[in-house]
């Protein structure tokens, strides 16, 4: 579901999100490169070269900046600061292990370099430094508690760190979100669709997927995304035919059971009486 | 008394007994041609279908090519790939080891699952650099895929060239698993469906990795008629 979602608000967002704004001289590959940073799937920004390609002449440098504007857009939608709590914890220090011995005695240093993570140092506006945890941390924490962890930085520090997310990092907090937070992203990028005379509907949600489909303003289907790294489904399914004839086959089979056993049974009643 | 009674019973009761038996039989052997009756029947129709370009109220628009499996003029490494819309049929797949040829619509839907073998948007246009991504059903159209091997050949006619691929590898991964359908540095084409089952559709996937071994772009124009 989470993956599908990724890849579908993706190929919406590089697809579609060209509006005829305001200028500069981005190119596609700008526009990738930004999709990237957002943790967007390769396969969904295939879906915008591809786009690009067969009609380039709707997609100026000015368009594609608009794309750019866009996708930074949605990327606020993805993650924006949160009120700062004091009260929580300040970021912890890398915790170092106490670094195994070896059998003559002296300690690993190989090993103890891998068991302390490296804190991340960032610098605010104001040159000021201060450090947060390694990417792998955060990506490994749930969204709440990535949402604490935030809480404890100031409102300027708490950008900084937005500022330098790895794709990685975005692509865990989409993946992450709560569905308010998912269709509130889905709503930005409607509303993008919209300035293009496109309209974006969510198809299909269930727990492991989730289909959104661009139309024009005619109604024609110009493009599916339903997940990045798409795998179809490729099969009939069968079940309900097995079941229904395995239910008369059953069937069947009781009452041919009845028969025997009430002509036997009859038989042998009479059997019995004749003696 | 009892024993026409017993006789009544037997004479109702037997043929419907009969009847579900071999119904259920029929049922289930019956689903096999079905399909390849529905396959050859979209083969056969296939105009008659594009004739009627709205699928339903989804919007897709089916757009129909005549495309040219025995190009005989003059082609050439390099041309210019003609991009399709969403819902074009613009290539034919060919492989000694399929049955019939499968026709190639851009993008992936129910409907356009029924008719042919469907390419992922978000993989590279036939003949472009990249991955190459088609899927078709199995019951149907890719029925024999697990039928090729290493060094087969893979044929992709398009409106605007011929290309050639070679099996180089037999794959199976699981539904969850996006890492054969993603974009490649390398020219290749993957063809997928699913693992067959009795009971229809599973999370298992099989299929084969191609690579490019032939480009031929035609150099005079060949028609595509709608």
């Amino acid at each position: 579901m989470h993956k599908k979602f990724i890849a579908a608000l993706a190929s919406a967002a590089v697809c579609f999100s060209l509006s005829p704004l305001a200028a500069s001289a981005a190119s596609v590959d700008d526009v990738a490169d930004v999709a990237r940073s957002y943790g967007i799937p390769e396969e969904d920004i295939q879906v915008g070269y591809n786009e690009y390609y067969a009609h380039p002449e709707k997609y100026p440098p000015e368009t594609l900046d608009a794309a750019i504007a866009k996708l930074h857009e949605t990327g606020g939608a993805i993650i924006s600061t949160v009120p700062y709590d004091p009260n929580r914890a300040a970021p912890s220090e890398p915790v170092t292990t106490a670094p195994p011995e070896t059998e003559s005695g002296n300690t690993s240093e190989t090993t103890a370099a891998a068991a302390a993570p490296e804190p991340v140092t960032l610098t605010a506006d104001d040159g000021s430094t201060f450090t947060r945890n390694t990417p792998e941390e955060f990506i490994s924490m749930s969204y709440d508690e990535k949402m604490a962890y935030l809480s404890g930085f100031p409102e300027e520090q708490q950008q900084v760190i937005i500022n330098n997310l790895t794709p990685a990092e975005y692509k865990s907090l989409i993946k992450q979100s709560p569905a308010e937070k998912k269709m509130e992203i889905v709503h930005s990028l409607s509303g993008a669709a919209d300035e293009m005379g496109l309209s974006l509907t969510v198809d299909e949600v269930t727990d492991d997927s989730l289909t959104l489909s661009m139309r024009n303003d005619e109604g024609t289907l110009v493009n599916v995304s339903s997940a990045g790294a798409s795998v179809e489904d490729t099969g009939y399914d069968r079940r309900g035919i097995f079941a229904a004839a395995a239910a008369a086959f059953l069937t069947a089979l009781g009452g041919l059971l009845f028969l025997v056993n009430r002509c036997f049974t009859d038989d042998r009643t009479e059997g019995m009486n004749g003696k | 008394m009892e024993n026409k009674k017993k006789s009544l019973l037997i004479h109702i009761v037997t043929p419907f007994i009969v009847l579900l038996f071999c119904g259920a039989i029929v049922v289930v052997g019956l689903i096999k041609p079905y399909d390849k009756l529905k396959m050859y029947m979209n083969l056969a129709f296939m105009d008659e279908l594009k004739s009627t370009p709205e699928s339903k109220s989804s919007g897709l628009v089916i757009k129909s090519n005549d495309i040219a499996t025995d190009y005989k003029g003059s082609t050439s490494d390099e041309g210019e790939i003609k991009r399709p819309e969403f819902g074009e049929l613009y290539a034919v797949l060919n492989a000694d080891a399929l049955s019939t040829a499968v026709p190639v619509y851009w993008g992936s839907s129910p409907e356009l699952l029924e008719l042919g073998g469907c390419q992922a948007t978000g993989s590279v246009v036939i003949g472009d650099k990249g991955n190459t991504v088609i899927s078709a059903h199995v019951d149907t159209y890719f029925a024999d895929l697990e039928k090729l091997k290493v060094g087969d050949t893979v044929t992709l006619s398009t409106l605007y060239g011929e290309f050639v691929y070679t099996v180089r590898e037999n794959i199976l991964f699981s539904r969850t698993n996006g890492s054969f359908v993603s974009p490649t540095e390398d020219d290749r084409l993957t063809l997928y469906t699913c693992k067959r089952d009795i009971l229809g559709g599973t999370e298992q996937r099989v299929g084969v990795i191609c690579d490019l071994t032939e480009r031929k772009f035609y150099i005079s124009e060949v028609n595509g008629n709608e």
